[in-house]
């Protein structure tokens, strides 16, 4: 009898098992999810207004700083120890989300990060997580549409969707070298490849 | 035929070579000539009177218009004398800057006249900084703007001993405050020999009016409001880092302080130089701020979600494995 009722048990307790597992993994990835849109949402609220571009009382107009000097660094707010950037919108998906200056495994969970380079010069490459409240819907981007980076001190340089690309994990130099004054991307859903947006300035 | 030949030949290159050394000979300065220089600072054309000009010999140069810098200047961390617009002015600001931290005085003094002139004699030549002091002409004022000279001047392909200049100025309302702003900016390819913080001063009239430290914490900058408009203002750092060189630029009230560390090529003066004229020039560099970390991977920006479906499908074969197994032995049974 006991051979019997033991028959078929052990199939199901392993597909049971890892159904668990598949929960326990969903789980995870939708509180990580919650916990970085709620991350976005409490640093947004604490950057407030950025301050406009402070003019000095010259009768003359003053240049902004980084139009003399585009190669300087980027100036950064500290909100809860981090430093950030500034502040990267997408219109067409409904989508305002901050800058952390520096890339790291910790960061990425917060907010999106600055890979590389500077709006100053036309060549800043930003990465973050797929997650749905941060970079997931960027291949529903379409060509032409806008995307707008404000840095901490209220400077606005507008850019449009230029070209939607996917480059292999091990493109770092392609991700890097080319001619564009601002590239976003996050992993595919697998983590297989990257999908890459290329953007063009239209205007500061 | 041919016993033309050589004699021709011959002819040929002596005019060449007297015509090369006339063109040489038109083209260099004579340095042991004196220069008579006369300015005019007439901001809209109405006289600055009673201004006050200095004249700082900066460099000497040589017949073919090298420059080497002289005593105190050749000790400063500062690149050699440019070839355009923006370094002589960048130059000019950052000279200024020694000249207020040194108390180095001037090596000529001069006074606007009634016609908001001056004139000076006998000067030797050489590159000179000339620095004004700012006057009030209905209600606004007028500062005379430091610049670089090289005297005598170029004239197309000769020198002239005898120079006439008008000033160029900056005006602000008399009624309005200044604000002085100052960036650190750093061209250095993102050095690990970057100090971690940097040290500038900001002179009033030649006087010290505060020292600050600027670091990452402030962005590398720092700004002064409510600042006298009829005060010359200059900037300087204390101590430039070893390694680097500083060149100082301002844009209406932002002073740019930039350390450079100098390529091979600078620190020689073996090359002539080109007197900039007055079209001005940028040149911004290319090179990114931040550089990655040298990953052979761009860095993993993906939730784990594959193994979700792979684990549900797995979970119910086994589930309807199982199942399907029990069912079996009970219709055998």
């Amino acid at each position: 009898m006991k051979n019997k009722t033991k028959k078929g048990l052990l199939p199901i307790f392993l597909g049971i098992l890892l159904l668990a597992c598949a929960a326990l993994l969903t789980a995870h990835n939708v509180r990580a999810d919650r916990s970085a849109q709620e991350s976005v949402r409490t640093v947004l609220e604490q950057m407030d207004s950025v301050p406009t571009t402070q003019r000095n009382t010259a009768v003359l107009p003053a240049l902004p700083a980084y139009m003399q000097y585009p190669e300087m660094e980027m100036p950064v707010r500290v909100i809860d120890g981090r430093e950030y950037i500034g502040v990267i919108e997408l219109p067409s998906l409904s989508l305002t989300l901050p800058v952390l200056s520096e890339l790291t495994a910790v960061n990425l969970t917060v907010s999106p990060c600055r890979y590389v380079g500077s709006a100053y010069l036309d060549n800043l490459v930003i990465a973050a997580h797929n997650y749905t409240s941060h970079f997931a819907r960027l291949r529903d981007l379409a060509y032409g549409d806008t995307v707008i980076f404000t840095d901490v001190d209220g400077n606005v340089f507008t850019y449009e969707v230029a070209q939607i690309e996917m480059l292999a994990p091990t493109q770092v130099n392609e991700m890097t070298d080319g001619d564009w004054p601002l590239s976003l991307f996050t992993c595919t859903y697998g983590g297989g490849a990257r999908v890459t947006v290329r953007c063009e300035k239209t205007e500061n | 035929m041919m016993k033309l030949y050589k004699p021709l030949c011959f002819l040929f290159c002596f005019l060449l070579c007297i015509s090369c050394c006339l063109c040489a000979s038109a083209a260099q300065i004579e340095t042991e000539k004196t220069v008579d220089l006369s300015l005019r600072f007439a901001p809209h054309d109405t006289p600055a009177v009673g201004v006050q000009y200095r004249l700082y010999r900066i460099a000497d140069v040589s017949q073919d218009v090298r420059f080497s810098y002289v005593s105190p200047y050749s000790s400063y961390p500062i690149a050699p004398v440019g070839n355009t617009t923006d370094q002589w002015r960048n130059l000019a600001r950052t000279l200024q800057g020694f000249i207020a931290s040194d108390g180095i005085a001037a090596d000529h003094t001069a006074v606007t006249d009634s016609n908001g002139s001056f004139r000076t004699d006998g000067l030797p030549t050489g590159l000179y900084l000339l620095t004004g002091d700012p006057i009030t002409i209905d209600k606004t004022v007028y500062t005379p703007q430091p610049f670089l000279l090289c005297l005598p001047v170029q004239a197309g392909d000769t020198w002239t001993y005898d120079v006439h200049i008008d000033a160029k100025y900056d005006e602000y309302p008399a009624d309005t405050e200044r604000t002085v702003q100052i960036l650190k900016v750093w061209q250095d390819q993102n050095s690990p020999q970057r100090p971690i913080q940097a040290t500038v001063a900001l002179y009033g009239d030649g006087k010290l009016y505060e020292t600050v430290v600027l670091d990452k914490n402030n962005n590398w900058k720092h700004t002064w409001k409510n600042l006298s408009a009829m005060t010359v203002w200059t900037v300087n750092e204390v101590d430039v880092p070893e390694g680097y060189i500083v060149s100082v630029g301002q844009e209406h009230g932002l002073f740019g302080v930039v350390n450079s560390v100098p390529s091979d090529d600078e620190g020689s003066t073996n090359e002539p130089s080109t007197i900039p004229d007055d079209e001005p020039t940028t040149t911004p560099t290319e090179e990114p701020t931040t550089e990655p970390d040298g990953e052979p991977e761009l860095p993993n920006t993906g939730l784990l979600w594959w193994p979700v479906p792979v684990l549900v499908f797995g979970g119910l074969v086994f589930i309807v494995a199982g199942i399907t197994r029990r069912r079996g032995k009970q219709d055998e049974e």
